[in-house]
């Protein structure tokens, strides 16, 4: 992709000196990237009206392609029944992060806790304290879609497939395994407006309180917005981030992060984010890809809803 | 416990003139640590006086705490009811021998909201057809809080709820000082009933045992409380002669403070007039230790006649108790029913029934959660008492969309608006009486909603 040079100086194009940008990153939505994403959820037919064992041992890749053990890291298996829903709309809206309480029917959860276990039958998962789903009525054909969702935590989707029961099935075993869901990103890093400047201010922060659209298009949660994410990629270009977005994170050089739920006024020193060696973001250096983000750690779909460039100096290559 | 209290964010002064030529007060305003939408506001008088305090989201205030009755030299006003992450402003006013002693306009900024409070979405408010105020309630789920709402779906107030317990109710006082709301522990595996009172700062006020309380509590009018408790006993089945633990419910009263359950009186009991129709196959295992017969959900009490109304989930009727005889004074809905419905679908599961007048009755219908095309709905009926028959008149389903397996609640406002909680639908909606939308909110999924009341204001004075 041709990148766009749009290029938002604040600083003078002469002056490499840190007269030239007082240090804080107004975000706006022109800073933005833009992203489309596929869920790609597979669906399993068992026999209705039964007490079907759910299995989830071979869940060892999760459904970003990330390595897990399904004993430690499956905190709750959720069994969530959307009446009125077909399945391409729960996977639309788990995309936009558009869920409500509803549109869902009864739904039960097996709160894997002590993590020791990798299977459970239907009839062991409960809305405390009630055991709300009773195979014999409420797993029936026609009675809606049906997810199942295993977490880490309450809210970070690990891996999702679709359960449909039939009169024909007569499979008793749910599978849930690494094969089951794949989610992917389209990202575009190279239609947005850059954020560029020259000098080396004595502090950097960032102000995010306009921002008024998330990078899907829809309309920006602000204090959903939990997490600041600081990147810095050596030898990379936007054309190697965007094709491996899904590890936007994972393939940084140097990764800095902050929680900044906490932030009231939407502003933040960078300094607040450290790295895992624990050291606190003193600066962009010249010559490196960075990228900031804010993430939301709580929604179903990980892409960051803002992340943008910045440009370092006339040395920035991209 | 006296929380740690911040300074409030960005508090002091505004620019605005004085509109008086007196000293102005000398006050200060400190967000609570726990909830850092609520702020106490103190200051000293040299002379006894009574106080409060305009507040409001712009300059122009707007809002004022209920006044003072009692003159003094120390004053401490709460703030409530404000949103998280914004600006208020407010000043404080003292009454001395009839002159108004008043403060400079000053602002706060005020804190976050927990991020595990439910996400609320899908927020509607239309200002012309809503009674102001607020809403408060309980949520369940992957964790339960009581939580105020604003009109825009602002969480303004909160509490979580302690490990392993949960929420039904939760209701403001009388006097709007103070929030009071039962816990029950999650599973019933262990007994943990009680009723507490806190104040709008989080303060605990007391905490009343109510052994083997659940779902629902009423104050009475001379204090203490009346609660539903779980009632077990040992039932041999006639058709297969065999023993069998059962849970059916006692209504309870209870003076406020009480411990254990020394002072309680047991008003009426599900187990001194209605037939034992358990299913040892289709139990729900809501209770660790017996069957769930009776499930009584909710109660009122009704000053005017001295009875209860006390809702049996199970038995799909509503039961009105005598509180000085304890009598049952009869049942509508259900197999038993004294009372014949004439027309319309029969209530199933329902939660919430309360008299609106003598000869109106309202409650949310759960309905049959088991039947194809299942749905739940706010139903309004007219009653004769003397033919013994009831009708419904009025209605609301929401379009048939959610069909609620737990919970429900349902208020009639002062506007002639309707309140609905839609329990396991997580969703409240304030309705007109023509099926307009007043006002809704939508939790995110994951959380359910428990009972639901309007709150005019709040907030008042109190000396902590």
């Amino acid at each position: 992709m041709t990148l766009l040079l749009l290029l938002a100086c604040v600083g003078p194009d002469t002056d490499d000196t840190a007269a030239g940008f007082d240090g804080n990153f107004v975000l706006t939505d022109a800073n933005n990237y833009g992203y489309t994403s596929a869920l790609d959820v597979t669906t399993q037919e068992v026999q209705l009206a039964h007490d079907v064992t759910f299995d989830w041992s071979g869940l060892t890749t999760d459904l970003l392609g990330h390595a897990m053990d399904p004993a430690t890291d499956v905190d709750l298996v959720w069994m969530v029944q959307f009446p009125n829903l077909s399945e391409a709309d729960v996977v639309a809206a788990i995309l936009t992060d558009s869920l409500l309480q509803l549109d869902v029917g009864p739904y039960v959860q097996f709160d894997n806790d002590p993590a020791d276990t990798t299977t459970a039958l239907l009839s062991e998962f409960v809305f405390p304290p009630d055991n709300v789903i009773q195979p014999e009525t409420d797993f029936v054909d026609g009675s809606g879609t049906w997810l199942v969702r295993a977490t880490s935590g309450a809210s970070t989707n690990r891996m999702l497939a679709f359960a449909r029961p039939t009169e024909t099935s007569e499979n008793h075993t749910f599978v849930l395994g690494s094969d089951a869901a794949a989610l992917d990103f389209d990202a575009d890093l190279q239609s947005l407006t850059p954020f560029a400047f020259y000098g080396e201010p004595a502090t950097y922060t960032a102000d995010w309180s306009t921002l008024a659209t998330h990078a899907n298009g829809n309309d920006i949660v602000l204090n959903s917005l939990d997490q600041l994410m600081i990147a810095r990629y050596d030898g990379m270009t936007l054309d190697d981030i965007e094709a491996d977005f899904i590890n936007v994170d994972r393939i940084a050089s140097d990764l800095y992060t902050a929680d900044v739920y906490d932030v009231v006024d939407y502003k933040a020193d960078l300094s607040l984010a450290t790295n895992s060696a624990g050291e606190a973001f003193s600066g962009f250096g010249g010559g490196a890809l960075w990228l900031v983000a804010l993430r939301c750690t709580a929604c179903a779909n990980p892409a960051p809803p803002f992340l943008t460039v910045v440009q370092v100096g006339a040395e920035f290559t991209p | 416990m006296l929380p740690l209290v911040l300074l409030a964010l960005a508090c002091g002064p505004t620019d605005e003139p004085d509109d008086t030529n007196a000293p102005a007060l000398a006050a200060e305003a400190t967000l609570e640590d726990d909830i850092p939408t609520v702020a106490w506001v103190r200051w000293e008088t040299d002379d006894p006086g009574t106080s409060w305090v305009e507040y409001g989201p712009t300059k122009d205030l707007g809002r004022t705490t209920v006044p003072g009755t009692v003159a003094s030299t120390a004053h401490a006003v709460l703030l409530a009811g404000m949103s998280p992450r914004s600006t208020w402003y407010w000043r404080a006013v003292t009454e001395i021998d009839g002159e108004l002693h008043k403060s400079k306009l000053m602002s706060l900024e005020t804190g976050v909201a927990p991020r595990e409070l439910p996400e609320v979405e899908n927020t509607s408010y239309d200002a012309s057809l809503a009674l102001p105020g607020y809403t408060i309630t309980t949520s369940l789920g992957v964790n339960a809080w009581l939580i105020v709402f604003d009109t825009e779906g602002n969480p303004v107030w909160w509490k979580a709820a302690d490990e392993g317990t949960v929420f039904a109710q939760v209701r403001l006082s009388p006097d709007g000082t103070s929030i009071l709301y039962n816990v029950a522990s999650l599973n019933f595996g262990t007994d943990v009933g009680e009723i507490r009172r806190i104040r709008l700062d989080g303060e605990q006020l007391s905490a009343t045992r109510t052994v083997m309380g659940h779902h629902d509590f009423v104050g009475l009018p001379e204090g203490g409380f009346a609660y539903i408790a779980a009632d077990t006993r040992e039932w041999v089945n006639p058709d297969d002669g065999l023993t069998y633990t059962v849970v059916g419910d006692t209504l309870m009263e209870v003076p406020e403070g009480a411990t254990d359950d020394s002072g309680n009186r047991a008003v009426w009991s599900t187990w001194d007039d209605l037939t034992v129709a358990v299913s040892p196959t289709e139990d729900d295992d809501f209770y660790p230790f017996g069957l769930d017969w009776t499930h009584s959900n909710s109660l009122k009490f009704d000053e005017d006649t001295g009875t209860y109304v006390m809702s049996v989930r199970k038995e799909d009727a509503v039961a009105q108790i005598d509180r000085a005889s304890g009598d049952l004074l009869w049942t509508l809905g259900g197999v038993a029913s004294d009372f014949t419905r004439t027309e319309g679908r029969a209530f199933v599961g329902q939660h919430s029934p309360e008299f609106i007048a003598a000869d109106r009755f309202m409650l949310f219908d759960n309905g049959d959660i088991n039947a194809p095309d299942a749905y739940s709905e706010a139903v309004e009926y007219s009653v004769d008492m003397d033919a013994r028959t009831y009708t419904p008149v009025w209605h609301y389903d929401l379009g048939q969309r959610i069909s609620s397996y737990l919970l429900g609640d349902v208020e009639r406002l002062a506007n002639g608006n309707t309140l609905i909680a839609w329990g396991s639908g997580g969703t409240i909606t304030e309705v007109t009486p023509d099926g307009e939308t007043a006002f809704q909110v939508s939790l995110s999924i994951g959380a359910a909603i428990g009972f639901t009341h309007h709150i005019d204001a709040l907030g008042g004075v109190e000396t902590p």
